[in-house]
């Protein structure tokens, strides 16, 4: 009666080898065609196409929990909210506009303003439970530097953070890493909002001519 | 705030370091302003690569769990319903009358078994995932012979737990089916511990049945006796 068994259509229960294994034959006849670059990704999973989304989200699973790991700093956040974000590319990839920047940075982008979302939301609870001066609620700048400096495997960022100035490096992480705002960084450093808001720029030209980072 | 003012937001703006009316008049900036657009998007991609330097191992299962929710989205949603009654004596129940009862086979352990340790890794997981599935339906039935069943049918695994089962005679198990149309595939022998036991099917697909019969021990290729319980959706 069951000659056939039916087939299990989901991902998360099916080894991840027999998926291999699928993709490896599609691949072999597809490759002529297939897209790898991520615009055309992204645009192919616009028009929802699951193997294209599963192509690009192999090119990018490391930058984009990275991303949500450095602002959470905790590996399960940064699951759960690195799946809100794909699942975001999945129904806003038709968004994307690759005049305004790279499928890349579109991409991690999402993912750093959902983990500043997520950090936000932690804060504003714990500040309804008046909790705030829980150790964890505050993160003086040097302990979010050392903790994600010390994470940062790409040595050039490392190096050029540190060819900025004081003021703009602790800006810019506290406000990168740290997910605060601009205001509550001028909070923590003492310094003028103008003052931080164009430090915050200037560090990032700055960093742009350091890495050689175009959009 | 002036236009200057939303312009030396811009990297700020890149790092999500602002509050949501000043987001709204970076937004309106830009739409605008096609320089501002090439200064945010220079910025943008520096901070991009910030978060990207970050040396983080993503956990194995992530991949697989975004597979698997994206899969979701991609289907259909599942009509709501609410309560099912318990349905007896399927088509598929007139088929399966006619296969000889056979006692247990003991590849068919085997594979079970087999099938156990690797259910042990993804059901957790797999588990909240159909629970978390905004499709997914819940229906009840009565147990012929004593207790109740629950299962909730989502659009690609469906979980089924029973409780109050009779203890069975020695050599007798429950063993749940995932019933398509005339066909009943084994979503695997039940763990009846003090009458409760619970199921993952992930070879659920929605519109199919969940069925519980009695079979003899290490279970049936196909169902032996009429089901106990029928759970469909509508």
């Amino acid at each position: 009666m069951l000659a056939t068994p039916a087939p299990t259509r989901r991902a998360a229960a099916a080894p991840r080898a027999r998926a291999l294994q699928q993709w490896g034959t599609l691949t072999a006849v597809q490759a002529p065609d297939s897209v790898s670059d991520a615009p055309a990704l992204l645009a192919a999973v616009a028009s929802g196409d699951q193997g294209a989304f599963e192509r690009l989200y192999d090119q990018l699973e490391r930058p984009v929990f990275g991303t949500c790991f450095g602002v959470l700093r905790d590996p399960d956040h940064a699951a759960e909210v690195a799946q809100e974000v794909w699942v975001e590319v999945w129904r806003t990839a038709s968004r994307f506009d690759a005049a305004r920047g790279s499928a890349r940075t579109w991409v991690v982008t999402l993912a750093h303003r959902r983990a500043v979302d997520r950090v936000r939301s932690v804060q504003a609870q714990r500040d309804r439970d008046q909790r705030v001066l829980d150790e964890s609620g505050e993160r003086p700048f040097d302990v979010v530097a050392d903790e994600v400096e010390g994470m940062l495997e790409q040595v050039r960022v490392r190096d050029c953070l540190g060819t900025l100035t004081q003021t703009q490096h602790r800006a810019v992480v506290l406000a990168y890493y740290g997910g605060k705002t601009y205001r509550e960084v001028a909070e923590a450093l003492g310094a003028a909002l103008p003052t931080v808001k164009s430090r915050i720029r200037d560090g990032l030209l700055r960093l742009k001519e350091c890495l050689g980072v175009a959009a | 705030m002036s236009e200057d003012d939303v312009r030396g937001l811009l990297g700020a703006y890149a790092l999500d370091a602002v509050d949501a009316d000043e987001r709204a008049a970076v937004e309106r900036l830009v739409a605008a302003d096609p320089e501002a657009a090439r200064e945010l998007a220079d910025l943008q991609a520096v901070a991009a690569a910030l978060g990207a330097a970050v040396s983080a191992e993503p956990p194995a299962e992530l991949r697989a769990s975004v597979l698997a929710a994206v899969a979701r989205e991609a289907e259909p949603a599942l009509p709501v319903v609410r309560q099912a009654k318990p349905r007896f004596a399927q088509r598929w129940w007139s088929l399966a009358a006619a296969v000889v009862i056979g006692a247990a086979v003991p590849s068919v352990l085997l594979v079970q078994q087999h099938q156990r340790a690797q259910e042990a890794a993804h059901q957790q997981q797999a588990i909240a995932d159909v629970l978390r599935d905004p499709s997914a339906v819940l229906v009840h039935g009565e147990v012929a012979g004593g207790g109740t069943a629950t299962a909730v049918l989502a659009a690609d695994d469906a979980v089924f737990s029973a409780s109050g089962l009779p203890a069975l005679a020695d050599g007798k198990v429950y063993q749940l089916w995932v019933v398509s149309g005339d066909e009943a595939a084994s979503a695997g022998v039940l763990t009846a511990d003090g009458g409760t036991a619970r199921k993952l099917a992930d070879d659920y697909s929605s519109g199919d049945a969940l069925a519980m019969t009695v079979e003899p021990a290490g279970g049936s290729q196909q169902p032996t006796t009429t089901p106990v319980v029928v759970l469909a959706p509508s």
